[in-house]
């Protein structure tokens, strides 16, 4: 073998190696594995009262929230860095507090809607989501609260970064040798 | 290229024989996902120790399977194949080469040890740098000493497989003694754990540190913030203390591989 005809096999085997870590990192990045399930609910929610309930999350965590909730009702999903998590122990949360609460200037709200909420919650950094039914009517509404945690293996945009970056230099290492591998072919 | 470069000739036509395709691609993607099934894990530790200790921890999650995997692997090409290699005359082939036996020697560490040494350190740096690289690029200090220190675990039983390769040259009993060493240095690893622990004798733990210099380097950050892991007794080492072992570690490894050179050199007759 030629030493130019060496080298494009050791880049390529050196690309086929990127490719092999690229899609171990993809396959990890797709698995997700569900940890934790928590459920409360209360036949007849007051009026003004809140029922709420809170998980630390993580870049490499999914949460997956179910709510069901009667008339007059209004459902928030709220990220709030771990320390603010304090203010809501220290205070009896209503619809008042509640919404004082959402007003300040780091807390997200991620959802806000009524009667009935089926989502899941990616995340890009630690935070403490809150999720929170507010009775807003004048009515008792039945709530019932459902989350589950689950924890993917890598975090999906580092994940599928790394692995794309990694697939493209192994497909450019690899490239040059089989084009000459095709084209030897197609000479003979 | 043969014929100006001879030892890189070997050196190809060895890897081709033991890194076959696909085998050095499937590994890549073992090393690279195994470790990955423990981030749920890892993402436990967080928030539990030193930043330092923490980093070491995930390090360590990473690696402690791979590191059995490689010395298995390390057996295979060392104990069973070089030996086999010897016992069946191909080393004399190899050597009939315009080589010298020095580079043939390198060529066997090379792609005997070396790689799959390069195996973990693949492993650990995406396991580290995928889930925590803001933690791994702020101590970064830690995470090359650590990375030296899970290196040297495997480099230390490696030359003594490849000394006793070379010593008995026949592929069965070569690797019976390969196994034999392993245990034989983990064994004495716990009765200094234990005696240093028993009696806090400083010369065992110096011994039981300088054969363990990721438990010298993991007391050193664990002590600092008031745990107190299963040790030999003592103080938690110094920093210094710490390279110190790490240093005395490789030096011993590193005079196995020159033992062996020497015998490979002036003693060796091939079967």
């Amino acid at each position: 073998m030629m030493p130019a005809g060496r080298l494009t096999y050791v880049m390529a085997r050196f690309g086929l190696l990127a490719m092999a870590i690229s899609l171990a990192v993809l396959c990890a990045s797709v698995i997700v594995l569900p940890t934790e399930t928590t459920h409360i609910s209360a036949s007849e929610l007051p009026p003004g009262e809140v029922l709420w309930d809170y998980r630390c999350v993580g870049p490499n965590t999914v949460l997956e929230v179910k709510i069901w909730a009667g008339k007059g009702a209004h459902i928030y999903v709220i990220a709030c860095p771990e320390e603010k998590l304090a203010q809501l122990w220290y205070s009896e949360l209503n619809t008042t507090t509640l919404k004082a609460f959402v007003a300040q200037e780091d807390v997200k709200i991620l959802a806000r809607t009524t009667r009935r909420l089926v989502r899941a919650f990616c995340f890009d950094e630690r935070a403490c989501v809150i999720v929170a039914v507010a009775n807003e009517g004048s009515g008792f509404p039945s709530v019932s609260i459902t989350m589950t945690m689950k924890v993917r293996l890598v975090p999906l945009g580092r994940g599928r970064t790394f692995s794309l970056a990694l697939g493209i230099t192994g497909t450019v290492l690899a490239l040059p040798y089989a084009t000459m591998r095709i084209a030897r072919r197609g000479s003979r | 290229m043969g014929r100006r470069w001879p030892t890189l000739e070997i050196l190809a036509m060895d890897l081709k024989e033991a890194y076959r395709f696909p085998i050095p691609e499937i590994l890549a993607f073992l090393y690279a996902f195994f470790p990955l099934i423990f981030s749920p894990v890892a993402y436990a530790a967080m928030g539990l120790e030193a930043e330092e200790a923490r980093l070491l921890i995930i390090m360590s999650l990473s690696s402690s399977m791979i590191s059995f995997i490689t010395i298995i692997l390390i057996l295979k090409n060392i104990s069973y194949g070089l030996a086999n290699e010897i016992r069946k005359g191909l080393v004399q082939t190899y050597l009939t080469y315009p080589v010298g036996r020095a580079s043939f020697f390198l060529v066997k560490l090379i792609s005997g040890v070396l790689i799959p040494i390069a195996y973990i350190v693949l492993s650990i740096c995406v396991f580290t740098g995928l889930l925590f690289p803001d933690l791994a690029l702020k101590h970064l200090d830690v995470f090359l000493l650590g990375l030296l220190a899970f290196v040297a675990d495997v480099l230390l039983p490696a030359s003594l497989m490849f000394l006793a390769a070379i010593a008995v040259r026949r592929g069965g009993a070569s690797l019976a003694i390969g196994i034999a060493l392993l245990f034989a240095v983990n064994v004495i690893s716990s009765i200094l754990l234990m005696i240093g622990n028993i009696t806090g004798w400083e010369g065992v733990r110096h011994v039981y540190y300088t054969l363990n210099p990721l438990a010298a380097l993991m007391r050193h950050y664990s002590l600092a913030i008031g745990g107190t892991p299963l040790g030999p007794g003592g103080g938690a080492p110094t920093m210094w203390e710490c390279v110190a072992y790490l240093s005395g570690n490789y030096a011993i490894a590193i005079a196995f591989y020159v033992a062996a050179l020497i015998y490979f050199l002036r003693r060796f007759e091939p079967v």
